[in-house]
């Protein structure tokens, strides 16, 4: 034992307990401290000397380890002083919602970004894989070099050799089939079925998740004998791909079985719930325990099957238009069930003439009621086109006298905050408010206009930024209670434009 | 202008006036912004009728703001400055404006006039004295005798052992801190009233646990024999017992000797801001300045605060000043206060450090040797290569020796990332056992990595 761990040993047990040893006594006496004495105070001395000792004779310690080495040249030009200064101001986290599209700015400049930003960004974008693409673009030389030393950022690798689809990493497996499924998607396919009864459930949960990148009918015939495999799990995410196949034989058969639950008569809809649940309904994805949505298990496995037909195939079974359908629910005593349904349905299907045809009935409805209570619009909201989001968007505040309430479905969809805004659209929503707020009575109203501002701050096109700069009642009272927020969305717009613009 | 936005906001005289000064940089807000060789000024919108005056003189940096604030430089200051880095081609070239101009004048001469002669200097300076004189005697008396039975306290801790204080109620220490304070021994109660901290901290906590009582062991061991000591150990002992000398005191006793006073260019490395580490109603600012013309002097510049309470200095990191500093008399000076700065400072064009491992640790035994009381070691090393390994940071010499690095906030993953495997020089604090990074010089730019913990 040295003499450092005799002291503490003895320090550590009591000296009236301990002793030390007769080598550590040698030591000591050599260095002056009377060992004779009493027994804490030999402790406390020589702890001093050994722990000031050990202090100023610190010896590094002989590397062992081998060295990487020094990063490769770039061979990419480094974004500009302004951007890197833009980027800071964004880490900071000033305008962090604006990274995506600063990253998106760069790679379609072909630029890096500069080395000491690389590890707050590689670790920003860890669970946020939409940037993984582009952050690949970006980084660099040195962003690879540290990436090979990081096992946390090594996400950003992508290893398109089909060789190593046995022998990667989960995540360069994932990494890999994602590559394959977009640029060749039925390669992708053949890669899980070499290998799929070898692959554990949580595996095959997390590939499944991926063929849903170009989805075919190409895919149905391996997705329908996952149908029947051991793990709920895996059953239930088959089904729910296969349900987004029009044309799949899962959608023909829950048609089928629908088709005479819904008719039409008297100008009525007629409903008739479901009694038995059979197991090949029940392979087809339809729970018979859950409670979907108000109205009992029947009603809800009704709702579960109805979730998953494409409108179109309503249209030729009513032999009535979208809007006509849409009046016939809301018409029947099961209206909500319908309706969010048929919602979710489109949704699926990404069916804009249906899409347009809800929103525009619910903007219609939402005069006289709130419809938000009880009918869950957000899967809609998810899938909606850039033109429709617009399209809708527009429509809905064109029809509007002052503000939007609260719970109305534009007020909703403005929210979203993942579709670009055309112009035409952010002017119509500003001339919405400034008019508000020239006439407004109570200064308390409107707060849900603040969440849409930083929204279309984000999501409007900056290079309009003088335009809705301009007419904003500054000398009014009110200014007081949405300066913050108006002054917000235009430093935002600003920075975007100055950001494009570097 | 050339500065950087860290090195505006390390102007601003705390973080409120930082925040208030980056809302406030927005061109809407500004009527006014002109410059010239040099000033730049601007008109801000503020509550009143009247747009606040702001301007900055170059040659200073000196601020100047018709706005109540009284703690220079004001938000206003601060968001013009900021502007200016930013939005510099906003600012239109211009004669200084008149309110602008009477300042500058104002300024000149008072820049050119001799300093007026303190009336009765001899006076304060011999009150200073005779007062320092008679607290170290009456701090000596009481500490000895509160140390001396803290003495027997300690001693039978040893006794019974380290282990049995591991079950010990947070009262246990804070009681027999409180009787140190008593005795005038506020360090050595600091370091009493960390222990609990430090228990079950790590598995080899006893070991840290020894090392605190080993300090203030050292301690009571140096007042009972401070008549034997030189007058710098004597004060090396005081100051690190709990003894203190306010700044204007220090100046008064250096002005009969100026061995502590030094006029020199400073480079400003590394700033940490950080609650006290056992006293909640404190907290803590430490600069770290080096000589540029003296290789191994280094200086700290320590400001303990209520917390509510801003800090006195503001001092740019990455920059060279131009000042008088005076140390705290000590065998191994490097506590020090700054007396005077020249307004002019320039920018900090490489550092001159240690070149391998030995060399540093070397220099930590002198300094160890020369006061072994202190407990802040700065450590500045040239080529070093910065190195992960499993999360932990370590730099590399050229004798292919290695120290680990402290790796908060991606600091390790930072450093490598602007290293890409070549060495580069790192300033940082020596905790005895790993480097607390505080900035570094890469490629030929300086990183700040500041601890700024309030």
């Amino acid at each position: 034992m040295n003499t450092w761990n005799d002291i503490v040993k003895v320090a550590l047990i009591g000296s009236e307990r301990g002793q030390l040893s007769e080598g550590t006594k040698i030591q000591l006496q050599k260095l002056g401290i009377d060992t004779n004495s009493d027994s804490a105070e030999i402790v406390l001395k020589a702890s001093v000397l050994w722990s000031k000792m050990k202090h100023a004779g610190y010896q590094p310690v002989k590397n062992t380890s081998v060295l990487f080495d020094p990063a490769p040249k770039e061979t990419q030009t480094i974004c500009s002083l302004k951007s890197v200064k833009h980027l800071m101001q964004i880490l900071s986290g000033s305008y962090k919602d604006a990274l995506p599209e600063f990253l998106q700015l760069l790679a379609e400049k072909g630029q890096r970004l500069p080395e000491e930003v690389l590890p707050d960004v590689l670790e920003m974008a860890k669970n946020k894989q939409k940037q993984w693409d582009l952050l690949r673009d970006i980084i660099g030389e040195r962003g690879e070099w540290l990436v090979s030393q990081n096992p946390e950022w090594q996400y950003i690798i992508l290893d398109t050799d089909l060789q190593n689809w046995e022998t990667g990493t989960k995540q360069e497996r994932l990494a890999l089939l994602r590559y394959w499924r977009k640029k060749a998607p039925e390669q992708a396919l053949g890669l899980l079925q070499n290998t799929w009864k070898y692959e554990n459930i949580n595996d095959k949960l997390d590939f499944l998740k991926i063929l849903q990148i170009n989805l075919s009918i190409n895919d149905e015939l391996f997705l329908e004998k996952s149908l029947d495999a051991k793990r709920k799990e895996e059953r239930k995410l088959a089904a729910k791909l296969l349900s987004k196949l029009p044309d799949s034989q899962l959608i023909l058969r829950m048609y089928n079985r629908i088709a005479p639950l819904l008719t039409i008569q008297n100008k009525k809809l007629q409903i008739i719930l479901p009694n038995e649940i059979n197991q090949v309904t029940q392979r087809d994805g339809i729970d018979i325990q859950s409670q979907w949505i108000r109205g009992g298990v029947k009603a809800s496995r009704l709702g579960q099957m109805l979730a998953v037909i494409p409108p179109p195939l309503l249209v030729d079974h009513f032999n009535e238009p979208p809007k006509k359908i849409l009046e016939l629910y809301w018409q029947s005593d099961w209206r909500e069930l319908l309706f969010q349904a048929t919602l979710e349905a489109t949704a699926i299907h990404n069916n804009e003439l249906w899409t347009d045809a809800i929103f525009t009935f619910w903007v219609e409805k939402a005069k006289n009621e709130d419809l938000s209570d009880f009918i869950n619009i957000n899967p809609l909201l998810e899938n909606i086109s850039e033109n429709l989001f617009n399209k809708v968007a527009m429509m809905g505040l064109s029809n509007t006298n002052g503000l939007l309430e609260e719970g109305h479905p534009i007020v909703h969809l403005l929210k979203l905050g993942s579709h670009r805004w055309q112009p035409q659209l952010t002017n119509l929503f500003i001339v919405g408010l400034q008019g508000w707020m020239d006439n407004a009575q109570s200064y308390w109203a409107g707060w849900h206009y603040k969440g849409i501002l930083k929204k279309a701050a984000y999501h409007s096109d900056p290079m309009f930024y003088h335009q809705f700069e301009r007419g904003w009642p500054r000398e009014k009272r009110i200014w007081g209670t949405w300066e913050k927020e108006i002054e917000g969305f235009l430093n935002i717009l600003r920075f975007r434009k100055a950001m494009m613009e570097a | 202008m050339g500065w950087t936005t860290e090195q505006v906001l390390s102007f601003a005289p705390d973080d409120g006036t930082a925040k208030r000064g980056k809302s406030t940089a927005k061109l809407n807000k500004w009527q006014v912004l002109e410059k010239n060789d040099r000033a730049f000024w601007g008109e801000c919108k503020g509550s009143g009728s009247r747009p606040y005056l702001t301007g900055v003189d170059l040659n200073g940096p000196a601020f100047k703001c018709s706005c109540p604030v009284r703690k220079p430089p004001c938000k206003h200051v601060i968001g013009l400055m900021l502007l200016a880095v930013e939005f510099d081609k906003d600012f239109a070239e211009s004669p200084s404006p008149n309110w602008m101009n009477d300042w500058l004048v104002k300024r000149d001469e008072r820049l050119a006039r001799p300093k007026a002669p303190i009336p009765e200097a001899s006076v304060l300076i011999q009150k200073a004295i005779d007062g320092e004189n008679r607290r170290v005697i009456n701090n000596l008396e009481i500490m000895k005798s509160g140390l001396n039975d803290f003495e027997i306290w300690l001693k039978d801790l040893i006794r019974q052992g380290i282990a049995s204080v591991e079950k010990e109620s947070y009262s246990f220490w804070k009681d027999a801190a409180a009787r140190l304070v008593d005795s005038k021994a506020r360090n050595a109660a600091y370091r009493l009233e960390s222990i609990p901290l430090l228990i079950n901290a790590n598995p080899n906590w006893f070991e840290d646990v020894l090392k605190e009582f080993a300090d203030i062991y050292l301690l009571i061991q140096g007042i009972n024999r401070i008549e034997k000591v030189s007058k710098p150990t004597k004060y090396d002992i005081l100051l690190a017992t709990g003894h203190t000398i306010s700044k204007n005191n220090l100046f008064l006793l250096n002005e009969v000797t100026d061995k502590y006073t030094f006029n020199d260019q400073w480079a400003v490395l590394g700033k940490i801001q950080m609650p006290h580490s056992v006293n909640n109603n404190l907290k803590i600012q430490r600069y770290w300045l080096k000589s540029t013309t003296n290789e191994d002097q280094f200086a700290l510049i320590y400001e303990p605060k209520f917390v509510n309470d801003g800090f006195d200095y503001n001092l740019p990191v990455g920059m060279i000043i131009q000042a008088e500093l005076v140390y705290y008399p000590s065998n191994f000076p490097q506590r020090a206060h700054i007396k005077k700065q020249v307004p002019e400072m320039s920018y900090l064009s490489e550092y001159q450090g240690h070149g391998d491992l030995q060399a540093f640790f070397k220099a930590i035994s002198t300094q160890v040797a020369a006061n072994p009381w202190t407990s802040e070691f700065p450590c500045l090393l040239n080529e070093v290569t910065p190195m992960m390994q499993e999360d932990q940071l370590f730099l590399i010499d050229k004798n292919n020796e290695t120290i680990p690095v402290q790796n908060r906030d991606l600091i390790g993953w930072k450093l490598l990332a602007l290293s890409g495997g070549m060495p580069i020089a790192l300033f940082g604090e020596w905790t005895g056992r790993q480097l607390v990074p505080l900035s570094a010089w890469i490629g030929g730019r300086f990183i700040d990595m500041p601890i700024k913990n309030l």
